[in-house]
Order: structure tokens, then C-alpha cells, then sequence
């Protein structure tokens, strides 16, 4: 028994020495685990991040080149480890789980392993890899300008000489105020910003905030540099140096190359050009002696200078490969849904008409011989209508209950103004007679000029008397003309026949307008403040201008929207002796600008497909 | 008998200083390697939180508006710290602390293009640790 027990101890301890080995071992081997679980979560997050970059890549070369199709197979990170991969289904059988599809040009759905992918959208499917990690993403994207947030925003120098106002609202039909930002995403030396007055007594007004991606704040000059200590005077709610955003880069050309197949009826050299609805494509420069017309959508492609000696108005698009000129001279209306995008690769010129000047250097000159048309009452009824024009002004910028209905404390003061301006037989100014603008339009001399001006005091129809037809005949009216006239306003079915929209809402007690009677209160309230009383031979254009060149404003133009610009790289380009580069966007004597939120909330729909490409949603990630 | 348990008694001396070598032999890399495995698991943490932090971080930027990342080439130093641009970097910039690990983040910050730029987040840990990750933001 004794020989038995020998080396029981040993055998014990080397028991004993193999469990805790096995334990250390085991311990050893989930520690390793949990490394190699560690490592590869550090290479998911990677790959993750691979496949990001590669949606972000992918949609950067679909803005350039909106028909992409080509694979990009494990293409590598800047500096650190990964690869990403994004294959491109090639239009033939059915597209596989790994495939993109990119109908971003395309006109109808295009199928995918997905379903059908709605036309002016792709979707990327991005592989990332680091290592034995795969991660992949596949998103929706869809092209289109993004929204527009800014009156004024440029790649350049900005640079507004004269009086010149700058303000916002949240939509034409409601009139409520809203502050603004005039941005210079240019980063380089010298002024970025500047304001230049003309004359003493001009003024700068900007409705919020001055803001320059330059380095410094003293980049941006709002003093009057020029005339140092002379004259400044701005109203600005602050001057910024922060970061912008900048405007889309919107690849023109490739658009407009795009309509190649959808050519357009030759331009008639002289009148009115109305287009209806579809796609236009003209190649070479065109011109349009007259307004241009844009209905239902329509969009004109033209791969050349643009040239337009009318207005652009409506609802439609514009793009041009090289420069565009327009007079810009439209009519000014109250309705959200009307605009015009006008995109130039090139240099967009618009010359505003100068009416008030033109007007008095007109009556000047023949006020010296009584026997000429225009004269010395022709003068002193121009300044009575810019008179009544400001009191009107004066009068619809009170809170309502002050004007509004016909007992109300500035009732008299409201209707002896916008009789006047209305050629209302029952109201006028003290001092003049009954008749006053169409006594005033008659004396107008034949020629561009008097057009211009004719056409400018027919917007000021709207002040008729609402028992006043388009030819201030008396027609009478009840309650349910006046119902009938605010529905039509709202419906976009107004007309002139119909008597005075600004009578009619007037007329109402202010404490019994509906939520459609305010939308037109709104509505005309914002029209008349459009309508400035000092500058009524200006120009007006409605919507967005873009150019990747410069933008210059000649003369006393008023834009409704937006003007932006996005530099493509190119020359100098001197304009009524202004340098000018690309980026560049200049504002002379009596701008207005006045942003519109209502008109740019969803981009711009007259450009799907032809700009930035921006994500819909994460399909999976 | 008596004989028999004098020699038995030498016997056990002997077992047991073997034993005692045997055990002292095994426990030296048996302990090693529990260092190691510590080591290894500590390691592992630290790598996991950074990943997490360095993640956390490219969301934050991702969240931002893409016109708050500056378009130049520019580094920001959490070690120094660099002063932020704006809102650039987020948070967690330039320190954070999980639990007891301190991470410092160097982020680069360069353009790849008008409308890209590409992203490199350091996250620091330790005396030495690091993780990178990289990636490229489109608007």
C-alpha cells in the first residue's frame, strides 16, 4: 500500500500545473478573441468609412458628368488603408445585387436590383473593404438644384454701387418679413465686399447680415471707400466673416448638350416669343427682339450667346452656354408659382431700364416748348403719381385695422391714393384731377421708351376702383364681385375686367377677412412695396439667375429671387468698364433685391436633373 | 517498517522539491502570459473605444452643414489644442474621456475638390495608441 502512494504529490502538482495552464490558455485565447473582434470592428468602422467616401466621390463626379457610368473599382483612400468599389450596371439584362444605376439623365424609370429608379435619380451601391471587413451602402440620390437660401451669393467680389436694397419675405403670399444673407464664399485678397455710393444721400439697406469666407472682417467695405468719410450710410444688420455655402455647381453645357435631340422652331427676329411648355434646344447664338414667353414649364437650351431685348416671363427655364443679355423688363406679379431660372455658363448682362431717368430728362427737355406732349404737367403729374405711390406705401405699411374696411381711421388718406394711381373717379389726391396716370400714359411719346413706361403704369391697374373695368369704365359692383375677384387672385385667374384687386380687399372689414382674403392683403401689400415710388421705369426680373461667369446689373433693376454665381475658372471680362471676373457679381445705381423663400423651398423643379446631385435616403449602411 | 518509512520519507522530499520546480517553472509562463493576455485585453479596449470615438466623431461632421468644414488644408491638434473654426471640428474635440481612457483627436482637414473634402481623424490613447480613420464628405 505504501508503494502505492508514491508520487501522489507529483502527480497532484502536475494536475494542478495543467488545469491552470488550461485556465491561463483559455483566458489567453478569449483575450485574443476579443482582439481580433476588437480589430475587426476598427476595420468595419473603416470599411464603413471607405464606402462612404465612395457615395461622396461618386455623387462629385455625377454633378460633372451627370451621365456616369464608368466602374470604379477599389479605388484607394487618400492616405490611409481601404479600398471602396462602385460598379455601374452597363444597360444590358437585369442590373445584379452590387450594381449602381444612374438615371440622372434619364426621362422614364430605369430598373435596378431595387425596383424602378424614378428618372432624374440614381442609386449608388458603394463597397467598402479593409482587410477581411466588407462593409456596403446603397443610397438613392436625385439631381436638382439644392434649395436656395441667399439673395446675393457668389464665388467672387461682390460689389453694389449706388443705392441699392437687399431684403427678404417668406412668400409673396404672405408678406411676412425675413432676414437675409449676402455671401462671398472667395477666400483671396482684397475688398470682397464693397459698397460704393454715387451720390450723397444713397444708401445700402441689407435685411440681415453682410458675410464674407475671406479671413478677415475688414474684407468687406461698406464705407464708401472710395470717398472716405463723405458719406456712408448703410442699414445692415451685422458684417461676418464665417463659412458659407456655396452656390451648386450646375454642369450647363452637359445639360444643354443633353436637349440636342429636342431642337426648337427657328425664333422669330421680332415681337413676342411664346413658348409652351416642353424643351427647346437651339445650337448657335440666338436673339429675341421682343419678350419671351415661358409657359407651363417650357425650357429653352441654347448652346451659344443668348440675347433677349424684352423681358423673360412666366414659368419656365433658361440655359445658355455662353453669355446672356436681357433687358429684363417683366411685369411683376403676385403669385409664387411664376419664375424664370435663367442658368449662363457665361457672363449674364442685364440692363435695366432706366424710366426715371429717361422720364425726366424727357420732360425737362419739352417742358421747355408747352406745345410738346410732355411738358410741365406731364412733370407734375409724374410726381404726383410718385407721390400717391408713397402714400400708399405709407398707408398699406400700418397694421390693417388702421386701413382695411371703410370706416377705418386712414380709409380717406388709402383711397384719395390709390384713386389716383387707379384713375378712380370717386377718389384722388387733393389737387388733381380724376385721371391722372391714363392723362399722364397718353402723353407718352411712340418708341421704346414709351413703352417701357406704358407698360409700367399699366401694373398700377391693380389700384383701380373694384367697379372699374380694364378701361376705368364704371361697372358697378356687389359683395359677390368683390368675393369673386379675391377667389380669382388666389386662383391666378384675375384679370383685368374683373375691377380693382387692392379696392376689393380694401373694401372688406379688416376684422372679417378670411385666410384667402389675407393671402391677397398679403399679396398686393407686397406687390406695392415692389412697386417703388421713386423708381417706376425700373426693370424687373422673377426668379433665380446663375452663371458661372460674372452676373453685372446695369441700371435700376429689381429682382424678385435670387442672383448667384459659381466660378468656373476663365478670363477678365470688361463690361460698360467694369473688370469682371468669374465669381464676380456687381449691382449698379437702384438694385433691389427682395429673396422669396416660397420660391425656393423645393429647389428649383425647372432643373431637375441638371444640377446637384443630393442624397434622398440611405437604402442601407 | 521503520526502514521502509525513512526511505519513503526521502522519497517525498524529493517529489516535492520537484514539484515545487515543476510548479515554479509553469507559473513563470504561465504568468507571463496572463501579463500578456492582460495586455492583449487592455489593448483591445482601448482600440474598440478609440474606434468608437473616431466614429462618433465623422457623424458629428457628417451632421454638420458641409459649408461649416473649412476649405483649406488645415490642422487641427487636440494635443495643442488647435482652436476650433466655427463648428469645426465638433465635439468631441478635442479631448474625451470613456470611462477611464483618455482620447485626444488631430483631425486634417484638406479638399479633394469644389464640392469634397476629405477627412482624417487621429484618435489618441495612452502613451502611444492611436487609430486613424479617413473619410470624404460631399454636400
Amino acid at each position: 500500500m505504501g508503494q502505492e502512494r508514491r508520487g501522489v504529490a507529483l502527480a497532484s502538482v502536475l494536475l494542478m500545473a495543467i488545469i491552470l495552464m488550461m485556465m491561463v490558455m483559455a483566458l489567453y485565447k478569449s483575450v485574443g478573441g476579443q482582439l481580433f473582434l476588437s480589430k475587426n470592428r476598427h476595420d468595419e468602422i473603416v470599411a464603413l468609412n471607405c464606402a462612404e467616401t465612395g457615395v461622396a466621390r461618386t455623387l462629385t463626379v455625377m454633378e460633372l458628368s451627370p451621365a456616369w457610368s464608368t466602374d470604379m473599382d477599389d479605388q484607394t483612400m487618400p492616405t490611409t488603408r481601404g479600398t471602396w468599389t462602385v460598379d455601374f450596371w452597363d444597360g444590358t439584362g437585369t442590373p445584379g445585387p452590387d450594381e449602381s444605376v444612374n438615371n440622372i439623365s434619364g426621362l422614364t424609370p430605369a430598373p435596378s436590383h431595387l425596383g424602378p429608379i424614378p428618372p432624374n435619380s440614381a442609386l449608388i451601391i458603394s463597397t467598402g473593404k479593409l482587410g477581411g471587413a466588407t462593409r456596403r451602402v446603397e443610397v438613392l440620390v436625385r439631381a436638382g438644384p439644392s434649395s436656395v437660401e441667399y439673395p446675393v451669393l457668389g464665388d467672387g467680389d461682390l460689389r453694389f454701387h449706388g443705392r441699392f436694397k437687399v431684403d427678404g419675405i417668406e412668400s409673396l403670399n404672405t408678406n411676412n418679413p425675413l432676414n437675409v444673407e449676402i455671401h462671398s464664399t472667395k477666400t483671396g485678397p482684397g475688398n470682397i465686399i464693397s459698397w460704393d455710393p454715387i451720390h450723397p444721400g444713397d444708401k445700402a439697406y441689407v435685411q440681415g447680415k453682410v458675410t464674407s469666407s475671406g479671413s478677415s472682417g475688414d474684407r468687406i467695405l461698406f464705407d464708401g471707400n472710395n470717398h472716405p468719410g463723405s458719406f456712408a450710410n448703410y442699414d445692415v444688420m451685422a458684417f461676418e466673416q464665417k463659412f458659407g455655402k456655396a452656390a451648386p455647381y450646375i454642369d450647363i453645357q452637359t445639360a444643354v448638350d443633353a436637349q440636342m435631340g429636342s431642337p426648337g422652331s427657328p425664333l422669330p427676329t421680332a415681337g413676342k416669343v411664346v413658348l409652351n411648355g416642353g424643351v427647346h434646344y437651339y445650337h448657335g447664338d440666338q436673339q429675341i427682339a421682343g419678350d419671351l414667353v415661358l409657359q407651363n414649364g417650357a425650357k429653352i437650351f441654347v448652346d451659344g450667346n443668348f440675347k433677349v431685348n424684352g423681358s423673360i416671363t412666366g414659368k419656365g427655364a433658361v440655359m445658355v452656354t455662353g453669355n446672356t443679355d436681357l433687358l429684363g423688363d417683366a411685369t411683376l406679379d403676385g403669385s409664387n408659382s411664376e419664375y424664370v431660372s435663367l442658368l449662363s455658363k457665361g457672363n449674364v448682362t442685364l440692363r435695366g431700364f432706366d424710366g426715371t431717368a429717361a422720364l425726366d430728362a424727357i420732360a425737362s427737355l419739352e417742358a421747355a416748348d408747352p406745345n410738346t406732349p410732355l411738358g410741365a404737367e406731364a412733370s407734375e403729374q409724374w410726381d404726383a403719381i410718385q407721390h400717391a405711390m408713397k402714400e400708399v406705401q405709407t398707408v398699406m405699411a400700418m397694421d390693417g385695422d388702421q386701413w382695411v374696411g371703410d370706416a377705418t381711421p386712414q380709409q380717406a388718406r388709402f383711397d384719395q391714393a390709390r384713386g389716383l394711381l387707379g384713375n378712380d373717379d370717386h377718389w384722388t389726391l387733393p389737387g388733381y384731377g380724376n385721371h391722372v396716370v391714363s392723362d399722364f400714359r397718353a402723353k407718352l411719346p411712340p418708341g421704346p421708351t414709351g413703352d417701357f413706361l406704358r407698360q409700367r403704369l399699366d401694373s398700377l391697374n391693380i389700384y383701380r376702383r373694384v367697379g372699374q373695368d380694364g378701361n376705368f369704365n364704371d361697372i358697378g359692383w356687389t359683395p359677390a364681385d368683390i368675393t369673386n375677384i379675391l377667389h380669382a387672385y388666389n386662383n391666378g385667374t384675375y384679370n383685368d375686367s374683373m375691377g380693382g384687386v387692392v379696392d376689393a380687399v380694401q373694401t372688406k372689414d379688416f376684422g372679417s377677412l378670411s385666410v384667402d382674403d389675407k393671402k391677397v392683403l398679403d399679396s398686393v401689400i407686397q406687390l406695392t412695396d415692389q412697386l417703388d415710388y421713386d423708381r417706376l421705369g425700373t426693370a424687373f426680373f422673377k426668379g433665380m439667375i446663375y452663371s458661372n461667369g460674372s452676373i453685372y446689373a446695369s441700371n435700376e433693376v429689381n429682382i424678385v429671387g435670387t442672383v448667384m454665381t459659381s466660378a468656373v475658372p476663365g478670363p477678365t471680362t470688361t463690361i460698360d468698364g467694369i473688370d469682371l471676373n468669374p465669381g464676380d457679381i456687381y449691382l449698379n445705381n437702384n438694385t433691389r433685391i427682395t429673396f422669396v423663400k416660397d420660391m425656393f423651398t423645393n429647389g428649383t423643379p425647372n432643373l431637375a436633373g441638371a444640377g446637384v446631385v443630393g442624397i434622398i435616403s440611405w437604402l442601407s449602411k | 517498517m521503520a526502514q521502509q518509512i525513512g526511505r519513503r520519507r526521502g522519497l517525498n522530499l524529493i517529489e516535492v522539491m520537484i514539484a515545487f520546480a515543476l510548479v515554479a517553472t509553469a507559473f513563470v509562463g504561465l504568468a507571463s502570459m496572463f501579463v500578456a493576455g492582460m495586455r492583449l485585453q487592455q489593448r483591445s479596449q482601448e482600440v474598440s473605444v478609440a474606434s468608437e470615438v473616431g466614429r462618433a466623431f465623422l457623424e458629428q461632421c457628417r451632421a454638420l452643414d458641409f459649408y461649416q468644414i473649412p476649405g483649406g488644408t488645415r490642422h487641427f491638434d487636440g494635443n495643442i489644442p488647435t482652436p476650433p473654426i466655427g463648428a469645426f471640428p465638433p465635439a468631441p474635440y478635442p479631448t474625451t474621456t470613456v470611462g477611464t481612457q483618455l482620447c485626444r483627436l488631430v483631425v486634417d482637414v484638406s479638399p479633394s475638390g469644389a464640392r469634397l473634402r476629405t477627412l482624417k481623424v487621429q484618435v489618441q490613447y495612452g502613451s502611444s495608441g492611436h487609430i486613424t480613420l479617413e473619410s470624404q464628405i460631399h454636400p
